[in-house]
């Protein structure tokens, strides 16, 4: 090995040494203990998990994948990791959202995603696949709907829509940009 | 321009509705269109897409307001209650009190069929049945062709 690994060996145990023992100090230095019902921690969590639930006629509706799900019992939330979440139609293709970040509110009903949010849809018989990014946004799995009041932005290979606020009837295949809304369109002329 | 139809169609407006089963993308709320020199500002301005390819669009408007730079001549202004502008040839049809004007020269009528490309105009009679109340319009064409010297006059 030659001198610079050695260096960087010994300074990488010099910092695990520091790091471990500002942790052991500052655990110590837990003031009083919060009781159990007050404090907003977890009380189980999930890995690498895939979570499809079906509708009536036993066909999927949505399937969520994620990395990390963490469950707060104090307000009954749930976060979760790095997720992708499957929006599923009959006869349309569906839309799939993903995002560093998701919290589930009333059991599932209401789900905040934030961090790099993409939605996709792949093409369909009148349009290409289609990507819209924009900060945040919420999704109602169940009504099969999502909206957001921040910017957006939608691309297919021919096109390019930007508006503020978006509101996404998933079932009925209808999106609507609410303000301040830009389109251009590629023209191929024969 | 004759260019003006391979360029992007670009339209800014209040609100959109895109219909997925549809195909269409309809915007609401002081439309402007913009394609090249092609200009349409209209109340709502619906885009047909097929394979994710703009085909067809349609603005409506009290009226609807459109004008294009022809590559060698005046300026073309036209309105029309409704257009149906065809972005694979270019073709454009104004209905519906429809007038198209360019140096002193004016057409109206119904109907009236105007090429993007090389700017051409061509009106028609109305063949759809007279509605009652149209007594003013019978849809017969009326082009008003100023003499020629008038309109260098006129300049």
């Amino acid at each position: 090995m030659n001198k610079l690994q050695v260096i960087t060996i010994i300074l990488l145990v010099i910092l695990i040494g520091a790091f471990s023992n500002w942790l052991l100090t500052d655990l110590d230095t837990q003031p009083r203990v919060i009781s159990r019902e007050v404090r907003h921690d977890p009380d189980y969590y999930l890995e690498n998990f895939t979570a499809t639930s079906m509708g009536e006629n036993g066909v999927a509706k949505h399937r969520l994948v994620a990395d990390y799900l963490e469950h707060y019992p104090d307000d009954d939330s749930v976060v979760i990791q790095q997720l992708t979440l499957d929006l599923f139609r009959q006869d349309l293709p569906p839309w799939t959202a993903q995002a560093n970040q998701g919290v589930v509110y009333e059991q599932g009903e209401r789900v905040e995603l934030s961090g790099e949010v993409e939605l996709h849809r792949p093409a369909t018989d009148h349009d290409e696949a289609l990507t819209l990014l924009t900060e945040k946004l919420t999704v109602y799995p169940q009504r099969e709907y999502a909206e957001t009041d921040a910017a957006v932005t939608i691309t297919s290979d021919s096109s390019e829509t930007r508006a503020i606020g978006m509101q996404l009837d998933v079932a009925q295949g209808l999106l609507e940009l609410l303000s301040d809304t830009r389109g251009t369109y590629v023209i191929n002329p024969r | 321009l004759s260019s003006d139809r391979e360029q992007p169609v670009n339209i800014t407006a209040d609100r959109m509705r895109a219909d997925e089963r549809e195909g269409l993308s309809h915007y609401e709320g002081d439309v402007f269109l913009k394609q090249g020199s092609l200009e349409i500002r209209a109340e709502e301005i619906t885009v047909y897409l097929e394979e994710g390819e703009v085909t067809r669009i349609i603005a409506i408007g009290e009226p609807a307001k459109l004008q294009q730079q022809p590559d060698d001549r005046e300026m073309v202004y036209s309105e029309a209650r409704r257009m149906k502008y065809n972005t694979r040839n270019g073709e454009l049809l104004l209905l519906e009190d429809a007038w198209v004007k360019q140096s002193g020269n004016r057409i109206s009528g119904k109907r009236i069929h105007y090429d993007t490309s090389n700017s051409i105009v061509t009106a028609n009679r109305d063949t759809a049945p007279k509605q009652s109340g149209d007594s003013q319009d019978d849809g017969r064409v009326r082009a008003i062709i100023e003499p020629k010297e008038k309109q260098d006059a006129g300049e």
